[in-house]
């Protein structure tokens, strides 16, 4: 069967074409788009740190304004802490020069002098730690070390420090037995920095007549925990974490200022950070305060081959010792302290005449090596010497007393390192131990 | 003689007036024809792009209207009551239209795209049929 067609033709070209170009113009919405959501996420991105960089700005704002408070503190308590000393050491100088006193009176000047000169030196000391720390070059070098060492060397620094504050204080000691004879890696330097802090600390925030209490114990934990108690006028709970701001400072009684540059303890929560170690605040207001820090303990274990120190008590007579020192005032020092122990002491100025000196005498005992000197670097000189198999100890002595300088000289085949100024007691007992050593090997 | 000369006269008036009414209705119809032609004309001849024929069974056509096939240069006259192959179209218009036309008239429906002279076409056919099942006018 057949049908009448009936057909309908539309050109649709017109509209393929505007298909097309609506095709085209899709793909460049498209592309379009996708630059835009590209841009979007770029400058969401962007705002993301944008705003971090704000908040970090607003952090840097806010420890410039605190940088600039502390700078200000920094100054004012600075400038009294130094002048204070400084008030001493000038005022005491001049009177000696100027006057004919008595014998008396000069020894009870000096000691002024060479008392307000040691408050100097921590103050200088404080100041160089809390750069160092600051800057991050404080280095932490942990070695080999017998506890019982460092417990002796404690106790000779607590004594020492409490004699030089001119106190007779007791110093009560609690020591665990069982751990002395252990080794660990540990760095005394850092320890003893904390130590003589929180002593310093003690004594100035308690009564001459009430004793010092001083642990040194292991925990259950491995740490060895060592404490410094005194009976002073404690802290006030909420006062606990301002300690450890930098230049904040208790009072005695609110009212009267306490001396000290403030950075004490703060230099010391900073090392025990470096050191991985804690500290607790044990504190009742009007009966005392106990800080405690805990090291962590890596025990070492190989046999006990320490040296009773308690055995050496002079020098031993006849050795010969090579005192390489520009400054004379500095060798007469060094001259004034051995003047009472039978040693045989040679002087020399240059690192010419120092390395004439010891290829003529090769039995030398001890060479003390000053680092800067005219015609060169006791660094140098030393490392030649150990290079040409010169054994004997060699101790840098030298005014640049960061880490990292002593870190240089034992690199360079020192055998310690004293820093300036000299303590008489620290430089014998050094020589001491050194020569000791040095008669055992032999 | 008067009553049947009446009679006629009546009679032949009557036939007069029938067959003038029905003349003009006659010529009514298709003065409205013609319009309704022409408004048709009128209305596909402008709608754009868009072309209308009328196929009868044996594939001629019959009506045409539109501005599609004038805008390809084919005058509508030159192929009106012709078959496609009686066209004057070119052979490639031809081959590209009769299998179409044929499926039209044969009844199938056709609606889809065409590409055809880099040009497209949408093409919608059906056959028609009348209720008496007649193509074409009585």
């Amino acid at each position: 069967m057949l049908f009448a067609g009936l057909v309908i033709v539309t050109d649709a070209t017109d509209m393929f074409q505007l298909i097309d170009e609506l095709k085209l113009k899709k793909q460049e919405f498209e592309n379009l788009y996708n630059e835009y959501y590209h841009q979007n996420s770029l400058l969401t991105q962007q705002n993301v740190d944008l705003i971090k960089l704000n908040k970090q700005l607003k952090k840097s704002r806010l420890k410039a304004e605190e940088s600039d408070q502390l700078k200000t503190s920094f100054l004012t308590n600075m400038s009294h802490e130094i002048r204070t000393p400084l008030n001493g050491i000038i005022g005491f100088s001049q009177i000696i020069a100027g006057n004919q006193l008595g014998k008396e009176e000069v020894h009870e000047y000096s000691h002024i002098i060479a008392q307000s000169g040691e408050k100097l030196l921590a103050i200088i000391d404080d100041i160089l730690l809390m750069a160092q720390l600051e800057s991050g070059q404080y280095l932490y070098k942990p070695k080999k070390l017998c506890l019982d060492t460092l417990w002796n060397d404690l106790q000779y620094v607590a004594t020492e420090f409490v004699s030089r504050k001119g106190q007779k204080r007791r110093l009560l000691l609690n020591v665990d037995q069982s751990i002395l004879q252990h080794e660990a890696s540990l760095d005394k330097d850092a320890i003893v920095i904390v130590f003589i802090r929180l002593l310093d600390n003690a004594i100035k925030f308690s009564d001459d007549e009430t004793p010092i209490r001083i642990g040194f114990l292991k925990s259950e934990d491995d740490t060895l925990d060592i404490y410094v108690e005194d009976e002073g006028i404690g802290i006030p709970e909420n006062q606990i974490p301002e300690t450890f701001k930098r230049f904040k400072q208790l009072n005695k009684d609110n009212l009267t200022p306490v001396a000290g540059n403030g950075l004490g303890l703060s230099i010391v929560k900073e090392i025990l950070d470096v050191m991985n170690a804690e500290i607790h605040v044990d504190s009742t207001p009007g009966k005392g305060t106990r800080f405690m820090f805990q090291i962590p303990l890596q025990f070492i274990i190989s046999p006990n081959t320490t040296i009773d120190m308690k055995d050496m008590l002079s020098l031993p007579k006849g050795r010969k010792i090579l005192i390489v020192e520009d400054v004379r005032d500095n060798f007469v020092l060094i001259r004034a302290y051995l003047k009472s122990f039978k040693v045989n002491l040679h002087h020399a100025v240059t690192v010419a005449d120092a390395s004439d000196y010891i290829e003529k005498n090769p039995d030398i005992d001890l060479i003390m090596m000053d680092i800067r000197l005219p015609d060169g670097s006791g660094m140098d000189l030393t490392k030649k010497l150990r290079e040409k198999q010169v054994t004997c100890p060699i101790i840098a002595q030298t005014a640049y007393a960061d880490s990292h300088d002593k870190h240089l000289c034992i690199e360079a085949g020192c055998t310690d390192y004293l820093a300036k100024p000299i303590h008489k007691a620290q430089f014998i007992d050094t020589l001491k131990h050194y020569l000791e050593l040095e008669s055992i090997s032999v | 003689m008067m009553k049947g000369a009446l009679f006629v006269l009546s009679t032949a008036l009557l036939i007069y007036f029938l067959v003038n009414r029905e003349l003009r209705r006659k010529n009514h119809l298709i003065e409205f024809l013609n319009k309704s032609e022409h408004w048709y004309n009128l209305m596909v001849s402008n709608i754009p792009n868009v072309d209308i024929y009328l196929f009868d069974p044996e594939g001629k056509l019959i009506l045409s209207q539109g501005s599609v096939l004038p805008s390809m240069g084919i005058n509508f006259d030159d192929i009106k009551g012709k078959s496609i192959d009686e066209s004057s179209l070119t052979e490639r218009t031809k081959n590209f239209m009769k299998p179409l036309i044929k499926s039209v008239v044969e009844g199938n429906r056709i609606d889809d795209m065409y590409e055809f002279e880099n040009k497209h076409f949408q093409i919608s056919g059906l056959g028609l049929q009348n209720e008496k099942k007649c193509f074409l006018p009585d």
